[in-house]
């Protein structure tokens, strides 16, 4: 059993190598060539697969701020209307105010000098009844100059009395 | 009835027995391990060839092809057709077997030879270590399949493969690192120089016994393996007795599958250590 037989040592090297030769020509380098050529699309792929993601994710996040910063775009823009519009609406009430009070201030003076002239005509009027009354009442020759005057000074008198 | 068939079988195991003049178990199970130069098949008795013996520097060759070589050869061939039926090599995804010893490959690529010789030498030598792994599984479980017998029960076949992981690593070890670079790193750093002649011996010879270690331990534990299963069956011989037979039969199928066990972890530990020895001499400790 444990005789040395150099002829079977020869024989197993000789089948050894043959084996070893044509396994790793048929079946062995082309198989291991194989596995790294997919080992290295796998881990390629996996790269390109965090790249990717870290993209995305990139954008996403770039995506979200322009998202926020257009929100908040349109509440200034908003808050800025809105300031707009009360800014007009209160010009144009002040406007309105101011155009009343003028008109009001305008009437108020038209009042005053309708008033006046209404006044004027008046005492015209009246003194010329007043003389002609007086004419016929007194039907006496007065000097027509002298009456006037009497008038008049009369209703300077009356009429400080009618202004206050 | 029951004697008439234990003489039989008696009769069969004293005809193969050396001399025949006596029932042995012992030489009978020797006998049955042992390298013959003929394989006996049912109905079929091939003589093998036998060449005259060379003599070469006073050493006597016999080529004659013995059985345990057609072993080999078997092997061999069931091995190459294994990788070129199983496998197709223009697809990237191996199915069903093939796919098996895709992943086999793969293991001793990155567990074996890469983990133990680095990662350019690893894939170097992953050929080889392959080659060493299926060859002696396939070797280890032909022995275990009825009408073939183990190679790898054969000191010659061990040693024969143990001295290819010794000539790798010789030679691969100077290719790396120069003919005195090897052999000056055999010696561990910090060694005094007047120790270098004892340690350099120590070294050579402990090379040297981690191949023979290498050599024994697949031979004796494919041969031990036979002799215990054997050694069940012949109970039923020994005590000519049927009743034996169901205790007998039960532990040599347990053993069977112990050797199924066995086969599988000595081609790996023979492919580990060989591994291991060649990325040792390749990348030497500094």
């Amino acid at each position: 059993m444990l005789e040395l037989d150099p002829g079977m040592m020869v024989w197993t090297w000789i089948t050894f190598f043959i084996v070893l030769f044509i396994l790793s020509k048929i079946a062995l380098k082309p198989l291991l060539g194989v596995v790294e050529n997919r080992e290295k699309e796998i881990s390629d792929n996996l790269d390109k697969a965090r790249k990717e993601r870290e993209e995305s994710e990139a954008l996403v996040e770039k995506h979200r701020k322009m998202i926020e910063e257009a929100e908040s775009e349109g509440q200034k823009i908003l808050k800025e209307n809105q300031k707009l519009a009360e800014n007009a609406r209160q010009e144009i009430l002040d406007k309105a105010n101011q155009e009343s009070d003028k008109m009001i201030e305008k009437a108020k003076e038209e009042i005053v000098r309708q008033k006046a002239g209404a006044l004027a005509e008046l005492k015209a009027e009246v003194a010329d009844l007043a003389v002609g009354a007086a004419e016929k009442i007194i039907e006496q020759n007065l000097d027509k100059d002298k009456q006037k005057s009497i008038v008049e000074n009369y209703i300077k008198n009356m009429s400080k009395t009618i202004n206050n | 009835m029951v004697s008439d068939k234990t003489t039989a079988v008696t009769d069969s195991v004293a005809t193969h027995a050396e001399g025949g003049h006596q029932e042995n178990i012992g030489e009978w199970i020797q006998h049955h391990i042992a390298d013959s130069d003929y394989w006996h098949l049912p109905a079929l008795h091939i003589n093998l060839p036998k060449f005259e013996s060379l003599h070469i520097f006073g050493l006597k060759l016999d080529l004659s092809i013995s059985n345990h070589t057609v072993m080999l050869w078997i092997a061999g061939l069931i091995l190459i057709l294994l990788f070129k039926l199983t496998i197709n090599y223009r697809k990237q995804v191996q199915k069903g077997f093939g796919n098996i010893l895709e992943m086999l490959v793969i293991y001793i690529r990155d567990e074996v030879a890469i983990a133990n010789m680095g990662e350019k030498e690893g894939r170097r030598f992953t050929p080889l270590l392959v080659t060493f792994f299926m060859f002696i599984l396939t070797a280890n479980l032909m022995g275990l399949i009825p009408l073939f017998t183990t190679a790898t029960g054969n000191i010659n076949v061990t040693a024969a493969l143990a001295i290819v992981t010794l000539g790798a690593t010789q030679v691969y070890g100077i290719k790396e690192n120069g003919f005195w670079g090897y052999y000056k790193a055999l010696v561990p750093h910090g060694v005094p120089w007047w120790l270098w002649p004892l340690m350099f011996i120590i070294e050579i010879m402990g090379l040297l016994a981690r191949h023979v270690a290498l050599t024994i331990r697949l031979f004796a534990n494919m041969v031990a393996g036979h002799f215990v299963l054997f050694a069940f069956l012949g109970l039923i011989i020994i005590f000519k007795s049927y009743f034996i037979s169901p205790v007998s039969i039960g532990f040599a199928i347990f053993v069977y599958f112990l050797e199924l066990l066995v086969s599988l972890i000595q081609a790996y530990i023979f492919t580990l250590l060989s591994a291991l020895f060649i990325g040792m001499s390749v990348n030497p400790e500094h």
